[in-house]
């Protein structure tokens, strides 16, 4: 079925094709599945797309970046990192192109080239909803640090709510409900765990702060991004304090970072953790002291083990 | 012929809007449950809702958590029962309810136009009595009293057609008739743009096409009710049915060859009766044979038509190609087998299969084998919903071995079947497939795509209500969803065996999609292997609950009973939940354990607590 989807956009593309035949030929093929009989062909297709240098990204940019087949992006991603900083021009160029994917596209690519030149245009596009996700996407790669306080207004977003307090659901199949996702038209719930991540990508104070607050979030998927971020920040000094929360689903975030993180520094705000009156907090305390792994730990991993009743918890413990 | 809607339903509808129709989603199975994750009727009770957030305490989730979004886009055929099991993937189990609770039916005494009248609201549309009412044109029919049998199934059969024909507009029934199919069917390399297909498939009345179904649902019980000395045998034709949804329709004649107790051969006939013998029909559209050992080929298609076939006797034999066997595209069909032990083969969009409407194949009693290729065995495509209702016996339904799963797995055929749901990713949306089988000791074999499970905005139901029933399957199935989907396996007693050699499987989510598994009772044994029983990546939700039994849990890979691993920037969560009986884990688990694994992965084995003693303390 991928095939099927596949067909489609290739022929979407070669419609337009100018008279590059060789080209519209390799393209085809750097665009199926890598997977089964399509494993040595594909890279081969990319590799000689890639030797075609300039003329190549001449034929890919703009047109082939309008887009959201997965399969093509992937070719598209392998190809223009291959040829390298001279498809960077071209693609500062669509970032203003009409059409939406290209944009997005556009700006993706020029993060993944390590453009740092576009970073202040492709921050434009956070405010555009068709091309947010690229320009998420494009600014971690390129650790724009100017570009923090933008990317903390699309984590900080939140839908708004709904008077009865019930959820909005599009139930779709009528003409009579308006589309719209149910994190609203605004901000996905899929961009804002994006912004996460590439908040972590970034770093420095004012994104660890704004991903402190984040494991509070509502939409568990953005506390789980928030605290990904946070273990890839190594952010243990931030994570310390939240151990002693009083939202436990924060405690609990920042009890597993910190197992992740497996910075000895943590032992002392998780040894005491091992008395915790909630078993699942003694279990979780006691399953990131297993992963910081130090021989200190092993004699009250004991003794907690030796007093413990809940299954759960023991578990964590031997 | 006609009469006025029914100033009470007028009434009713303007209240609802003021625009004179009741709005379809009403009475639909998406509005029934899209608030469910605050009660959920029929589906998990009380105490396994409440051990199910014990267990995701466990992974700093609740179950209002697993509402997060997993449907970022939209399409103009995008289902609201799947909107809502993406949304609250607890509601799969309410579904499945809801599902074996509407589709069986009295083996003494079949009610056909009751149970297809039930179908429509899984596509979203109110109860059929109510939509004929409200479809817009105003169209209610009146019952021929006093009628001969000729007379009366000649205005069902005429009545069913004018709601397809209105169903269809004339001026894509072309576009339809060429593309439809083949955007499902065709297994060639050759590139073609579908943009066109999907914008005349979208002016495709559905709601009209589930009044049809309800119709042709009324014309088998009769056909189910009269018997044999009530047909003159000999052709009819009967001529001046006003069947339209207009004033202005001209009246139309329907011709029915009714065909005597002997072994005949009917070929190419649009409405035949048969009285009896050992009879073979061939490419007929609306079959009724009384009895007989028969074999059908190509009969009753719901290709861009209304097919019905009903048998209400013998041992049976169905062969078909594609959209056969209670099949449709852009129509409706209709299959009863009310008696012995049938065989059915068919290749594609068959055997309760459907895109763009409605195919229903019911088969009240015997041991029955169902064999086909792909999409096939309650299959839903996009718009379409396809039911296959097993009443009672120990079947047989076998799907793949034609179409290889290339290129992903080169040496595995595709099934897509048996409780199946598939869109056309990343253009529309699939629909819903549903498998039932209400009895017996059942055998399920699927290759690659199959069982409760479906692919791209889509669901997947099968439900077994009985019988030590076997599973098995190669990859993706067994109560999952796969990409941004949904499906429910969904066994509710004896003892059962799941094998599939890779995952996504046995109540498994993989990339935003939602998978359950919900064995309720048995000592079952679960083979499986890669994101397993319980497992999921990638924003996706996988759960497998088993209520009760001495059970094994089995399987090579990490990613198995409850595990879940990071993809494509999102977590996923992967749920394993044993409430009772002795059991056996080969990762890790054990009889009262509570486990977390991989990235938002729990399983738990529940065990109630134990009796105390007279002191007070808990007993040994």
């Amino acid at each position: 079925m991928r095939r099927l989807a596949l067909l489609v956009m290739i022929l979407a593309t070669s419609v337009r094709a100018e008279p590059l035949g060789d080209l519209d030929a390799l393209w085809k093929d750097a665009c199926l599945w890598e997977v089964g009989s399509n494993t040595e062909k594909v890279p081969a297709a990319r590799k000689a797309l890639i030797a075609e240098g300039d003329r190549a990204i001449a034929y890919l940019v703009p047109e082939r970046l309008d887009t959201k087949d997965t399969l093509i992006t992937r070719a598209l991603s392998v190809v223009v990192t291959g040829v390298g900083a001279s498809a960077a021009p071209p693609l500062r160029a669509a970032l203003r192109d009409e059409r939406p994917n290209v944009r997005r596209n556009a700006a993706d690519l020029l993060g993944q080239l390590g453009d740092a030149e576009s970073a202040t245009a492709i921050a434009v596009l956070l405010g555009d909803k068709d091309t947010r996700q690229g320009a998420l996407t494009a600014l971690g790669a390129l650790k724009a640090e100017a570009s923090v306080t933008a990317i903390v207004d699309v984590l900080r977003w939140q839908p708004p709510a709904n008077p009865d307090g019930a959820r909005i659901v599009n139930l779709g199949n009528t003409s009579e409900a308006p589309m719209r996702t149910r994190s609203g038209d605004q901000v996905l719930e899929r961009e804002r765990v994006l912004a996460a991540s590439t908040l972590g990508r970034i770093g420095g104070s004012a994104a660890t702060t704004a991903l402190v607050a984040a494991l509070a979030d509502r939409a568990a998927q953005v506390r789980f991004a928030a605290q990904v971020a946070l273990e890839a920040l190594k952010a243990t000094d931030a994570l310390l304090p939240l151990a002693a929360s009083a939202d436990p689903r924060v405690r609990l975030h920042a009890i597993d970072a910190l197992g992740t993180i497996a910075d000895p520094a943590a032992r002392s705000t998780l040894l005491p953790l091992l008395k915790d009156p909630s078993p699942i907090v003694r279990g979780h305390a006691a399953e990131s002291l297993q992963r910081i792994g130090s021989p200190d730990d092993h004699a009250a991993l004991a003794s907690a083990l030796a007093v413990e009743t809940d299954a759960f918890a023991r578990t964590k413990m031997k | 012929m006609r009469a006025p809607v029914l100033a009470a339903l007028i009434a009713a509808a303007a209240a609802d809007g003021g625009s004179g129709r009741i709005p379809l989603q009403n009475r639909s199975i998406a509005d029934l449950l899209q608030d469910t994750h605050v009660a959920l009727p029929g589906g998990l009770d009380e105490g396994e809702r409440q051990r199910v957030a014990e267990a995701l305490a466990h992974v700093n989730m609740s179950i209002e958590d697993l509402g997060w979004d997993k449907r970022p886009i939209d399409d103009p055929f995008r289902l609201g029962v799947v909107n809502v099991a993406l949304d609250q993937p607890l509601a799969l189990a309410a579904m499945a309810e809801r599902a074996r609770g509407d589709f069986t039916v009295n083996p003494a005494k079949p009610d056909i136009e009751a149970l297809v009248g039930g179908i429509g609201a899984w596509q979203g549309h109110p109860a059929s009595w109510e939509l004929s009412a409200c479809s817009g044109s105003g169209w209610m029919r009146i019952e021929l009293r006093g009628a001969s049998p000729m007379s009366k199934l000649a205005d069902d059969v005429a009545h069913v057609d004018a709601a397809v024909r209105s169903a269809i507009p004339d001026a894509v029934t072309d576009r339809l008739r060429a593309d439809a199919a083949r955007a499902y069917l065709e297994d060639s390399e050759e590139s073609w743009d579908m943009a066109p297909m999907r914008e005349t498939a979208a002016k495709v009345d559905v709601g009209m096409l589930d009044l049809a179904m309800f119709w042709l649902g009324g014309l088998a019980n009769r056909a189910l009710a009269t018997d044999a000395p009530s047909w003159r045998r000999g052709r009819h034709v009967v001529r001046d049915i006003a069947a339209g949804p207009s004033n202005d329709d001209e009246p139309v004649a329907v011709s029915i060859l009714v065909a005597g107790p002997g072994a005949d051969r009917h070929e190419n006939l649009d409405v035949v009766v048969d009285l009896g013998g050992d009879d073979t029909y061939v490419n007929c559209r609306v079959v009724i044979d009384l009895g007989g050992n028969d074999t059908y080929r190509n009969c009753g298609s719901g290709f861009m038509q209304a097919g019905l076939v009903v048998d209400r006797a013998g041992d049976d034999r169905y062969l078909g190609g594609d959209i056969t066997q209670g099949g449709a595209v852009g129509g409706v069909a209709l299959l009863v087998d009310v008696a012995g032990d049938d065989y059915y083969d068919a290749s594609q969009i068959s055997q309760g299969a459907a895109v763009l409407g409605f195919g229903v194949l019911v088969d009240v009693a015997g041991n029955d084998i169902y064999r086909g290729a792909r999409f096939v065995q309650g299959f839903g495509g996009m718009h379409g919903v396809g039911l296959l209702l097993d009443q009672s016996g120990e079947d047989t339904y076998l799907a793949g071995g034609r179409f290889k799963h290339e290129p992903l797995l080169p040496e595995n055929y595709q099934s897509l079947s048996q409780g199946f749901g598939f869109g056309l990713r990343p253009d529309a949306s699939g629909g819903v497939g549903l498998l039932v089988d209400q009895a017996g000791n059942d055998s399920y074999h699927a290759e690659v795509f199959g069982q409760g499970a479906s692919y791209w905005f889509a669901l997947g139901i099968l439900i077994d209500s009985a019988g030590h029933d076997k599973y098995d399957l190669y990859q993706y199935g067994q109560g999952a969803g796969i990409h941004l989907s949904a499906g429910i396996l969904m066994d509710v007693a004896g003892n059962d065996g799941y094998t599939c050699n890779n995952g996504v499987a046995q109540g498994s989510g993989h990339d935003w999609g939602v998978g359950m598994l919900w064995d309720r009772a048995g000592m079952d044994a679960y083979q499986g292997s890669g994101m397993s029983q319980g497992g999921a990546n990638a924003n996706g939700i996988g759960m497998i609950l088993d209520d009760a039994g001495n059970d094994s849990y089995a399987g090579w890979n990490e990613r198995n009973q409850g595990d879940s691993f990071p993809a494509r920037g999102s977590v996923g969560l992967g749920l394993l939940l044993d409430l009772g009986g002795a059991d056996k884990y080969t990762h890790g688990g054990a009889d009262g354990a509570t486990w977390t694994r991989g990235n938002v992965g729990v399983g738990m084995d529940w065990e109630p607590p134990k009796p105390l003693d007279a002191s007070g303390g808990a007993k040994p």
